[in-house]
């Protein structure tokens, strides 16, 4: 037990670990390693984008600073790089908020050739790039046109996370929409809003 | 006057060759002590029994030593090995020990092995799969409820294992002092706890003055030896090199967990014999039960003394062999593939053909692979609705560990995609194991397996060799291996911040502070840096700990990240963990 204790301060093996009790919310402002030089950048990037099962925090791919942004456009745009590593780094860009990102994730999330893994990187990424205020327009159109069903109820998740529930008459309208089999996929996004009364 | 001139011309002429000798030699040499090279092999300039110098016969300049042209003398060779036919691993490929033109003993230039074959760190020799091919099988029905049971289950299993290889002792409750017996000739055990009524909550320490909460983990406490001498003890702090504890137990398993030695290098070396046979002994435990006795003072919320647990005792016998096989299941949570295809799907078998070549690194072999559906209920709850960070029995990583039947198998399930934390700012993974390690031969449990993010099956080019930066197939196969490997008793080599390391002694360690770039050591958490608030210490990479030395190990399958130049390789100590796991046999 006294190992789990210790190991809650950094980083238990092989599961999720436990969050260090010191780390503070995402958004907290970071300090941009410019010591790091490009080479360095470079090798960091590859190795979060190698990460099994130890998550990358948005604050480590903050740390790293625009120099990061280019290498992983080329990675998201490349049609030779691996689902996966596309979608992590969809996830480095959207915690650096490149200029570019909201295009770029608008223009994957819509791609019904993408795999899902992608495009569901791009839903979340373009929910965490914009404005709450700005979500549902954002997101409807995902919401509305995807033709994969998953696809549609992540989006109807992340804008009724995004509103903070103000969104999720867009929510219940499209689920009356759904087929009964596609229904099912949209218990997290209806469990963020609000029982109907 | 002219034949004197001749005389003393001939003279001039011989000592120009070496003014020794008599007037009447026909010195070879200049002096006596000289030496030339005549290929590797020396002469030395030498006077016979008149005084004139010659050349000797060429002489071999002794051991490991041979004649320089360019010092025209003996000098040691600058060997990098001592035996000749010799091999040493350089990462996939090999290096022989021979002699060269002068006779030195030098490894060659790295080489591949023979076609099927691979080097092996931990035999440093090239080794071919004995395997013979594993007999792939798909599922003719789904597994599992037809319909979501829309409850949190908690099965409690039944082990597959052989009837005489089981203790069952029933339910008990923590603080229960256990026994079981250990018959000479075993070579581990497992003791596994599964939750009856147990709590649910998660536990809050107080430590180091702040606020720890953790789920509640269950945990066998004080397990002692035959002889009485303590064999873990959970309270125990643990020693500052983790290869010399006699166990290790340093995940977070609730409900449902597993304690299988020999997990350590103190471990592995004390049972070499086989684990010493009689009487052992634990207390039955859990988190709950520890905060409860630790009072107040330690223990802010969650402290229980009333769980029950079911309680089996596994013993393996000491196989004294180097391979093993391992019958591993894969549960299709995902809309891409059904089982009967996945038999005959190129990218399934390419991902199969890898997987077998990373644990035959290990000595392990494929047996039976069996793939399962599952419902549509349980794909569109589970094939992109698994959540990273929520590993509490009722969450869904251990739910969806549920569907998996009674069996002792490697248990996979593949899915689409892996939810990051709700928590905002933390990203995904590719792959989770419910437990390290799991529960070997019991099925159907919450942790019952690992999940693997399988989208980049058949994505990519595939060539003969494995290919981690452009074969999808591959990459999906080494992040099975690395799951599975966590299963079979596995903790990562290093850990990202380069500071912990796992309790083997030959899988090398990444040090932070020797090995990442000079700019980012002072933020190692070693050196307990100052940090902005969220950010974390210096996390090593693989470029980082491929270097030997202090900075070594990312040629090790567990290792925490791999990228294109991961060897996914096993220690000796590590092969022999998972070879001791029950799911080998």
């Amino acid at each position: 037990m006294l190992s789990i204790l210790i190991a809650a301060f950094f980083a238990a093996a092989g599961t999720v670990r436990p969050e260090p009790p010191s780390a503070s919310p995402e958004e907290a402002e970071v300090v941009t390693k410019d010591e790091l030089s490009d080479d360095d950048v470079r090798d960091q990037v590859n190795a979060y984008l190698g990460s099994i099962d130890t998550p990358i925090r948005a604050n480590q791919w903050k740390v790293l600073g625009p120099r990061a942004v280019p290498l992983l456009e080329q990675i998201v745009h490349s049609d030779q790089e691996l689902p996966t590593r596309r979608a992590k780094a969809i996830e480095g860009l959207a915690a650096l908020g490149s200029p570019n990102a909201s295009t770029l994730f608008t223009e994957i999330a819509a791609r019904e050739h993408e795999p899902v893994v992608v495009r569901f990187a791009a839903v979340r990424g373009l929910a965490r790039v914009t404005p709450p205020r700005q979500a549902a327009a954002a997101l409807k159109p995902i919401l509305e046109g995807a033709k994969d069903s998953r696809v549609r109820a992540l989006a109807a998740e992340q804008l009724a996370i995004r509103s903070r529930g103000k969104s999720c008459d867009l929510v219940r309208a499209q689920v009356e929409r759904e087929s009964e089999d596609s229904r099912a996929h949209y218990h997290r996004a209806l469990g963020r809003c609000p029982k109907e009364k | 006057m002219h034949r004197l001139l001749s005389v003393l011309l001939a003279f001039v002429i011989a000592c120009g060759a070496g003014c020794g000798g008599g007037t009447n030699c026909n010195n070879t040499c200049r002096s006596a002590g000289a030496t030339q090279c005549s290929g590797p092999q020396v002469q030395t300039c030498t006077a016979d029994a008149n005084g004139c110098l010659a050349w000797s016969a060429a002489a071999s300049c002794g051991a490991q030593r041979f004649c320089s042209a360019a010092a025209n003398a003996c000098v040691a060779c600058a060997g990098t090995c001592s035996s000749p036919g010799s091999t040493h691993c350089s990462g996939a490929q090999v290096q022989t020990c021979s002699a060269d033109a002068n006779g030195c003993l030098s490894l060659s230039v790295p080489a591949a092995c023979p076609p099927g074959q691979e080097c092996l760190s931990g035999q440093n020799r090239c080794v071919g799969p004995s395997c013979s091919t594993p007999k792939v099988v798909a599922a003719s029905a789904p597994v599992g409820p037809s319909s979501d049971p829309g409850t949190c289950l908690r099965p409690v299993g039944q082990s597959a294992f052989p009837a005489d290889q089981v203790q069952h002792m029933g339910t008990r409750t923590v603080g229960d002092v256990v026994s079981f017996n250990v018959a000479a000739g075993t070579g581990s055990f497992s003791i596994v706890s599964q939750a009856m009524n147990a709590s649910a909550s998660d536990v809050t320490f107080i430590f180091g003055g702040q606020d720890i909460t953790v789920p509640n983990s269950v945990v066998p406490v004080i397990v002692s030896q035959p002889d009485g001498t303590t064999f873990y003890d959970d309270n125990a702090a643990p020693p500052s090199d983790p290869a010399t504890a006699l166990a290790a137990y340093a995940g977070l398993t609730p409900s449902t967990g597993a304690f299988t030695a020999p997990n350590t290098t103190a471990s592995l070396n004390a049972f070499d014999g086989g684990v010493p046979a009689g009487t052992w002994s634990f207390k039955v435990s859990d988190f709950a039960a520890e905060c409860a006795s630790f009072g107040p003072g330690s223990c802010r919320d969650g402290g229980s003394a009333t769980s029950t647990y079911d309680i089996s005792v596994l013993t393996v016998p000491a196989r004294g062999r180097s391979s093993g096989t391992v019958d591993v299941s894969f549960y299709l949570v995902t809309n891409s593939i059904t089982a009967a295809s996945a038999v005959s799907n190129a990218g399934m078998l390419r991902m199969l053909s890898t997987l077998e070549t990373i644990y035959g690194r290990a000595g392990v072999c494929l047996g039976t692979v069996t793939f399962y559906d599952v419902p549509a209920w349980a794909r569109a709850k589970f094939a992109t609705g698994v959540a990273g960070d929520r590993t509490g029995p009722c969450d869904e990583l251990d739910q969806m560990s549920t569907l998996s039947i009674p069996s002792n198998t490697l248990n996979f399930f593949f899915v689409d995609d892996i939810r990051p934390s709700a928590a905002s700012g933390i990203g995904t993974v590719v792959g989770i194991d419910g437990s390290i390690p799991g529960p070997s031969t019991f099925g159907g449990t919450v942790h019952s397996g690992a999940v693997v993010n399988a989208s980049d099956l058949g994505h990519g080019t595939c060539g003969s060799s494995i290919d981690l930066s452009g074969c999808g197939s591959d990459v999906v196969a080494y992040i099975t291996a690395h799951e599975g490997g966590h299963w079979m008793g596995l903790y990562h080599s290093t850990e990202s911040f380069g500071s912990t390391f796992d309790p083997v002694a030959d899988t090398g360690q990444c040090v932070c502070t020797q090995c990442a770039p000079v700019a980012s050591q002072p933020k190692c958490a070693a050196n307990h840096p100052s940090l902005s608030p969220g950010q974390l210490p210096t996390q090593v990479t693989v470029a980082d700990c491929n270097k030997g030395g202090s900075c070594d190990g990312s040629q090790f399958l567990m290792f925490w990240l791999f990228d294109a130049t991961s060897l996914g390789q096993f220690s000796a100590q590590q092969a022999q963990i998972v070879r001791a796991n029950p799911v080998v046999h």
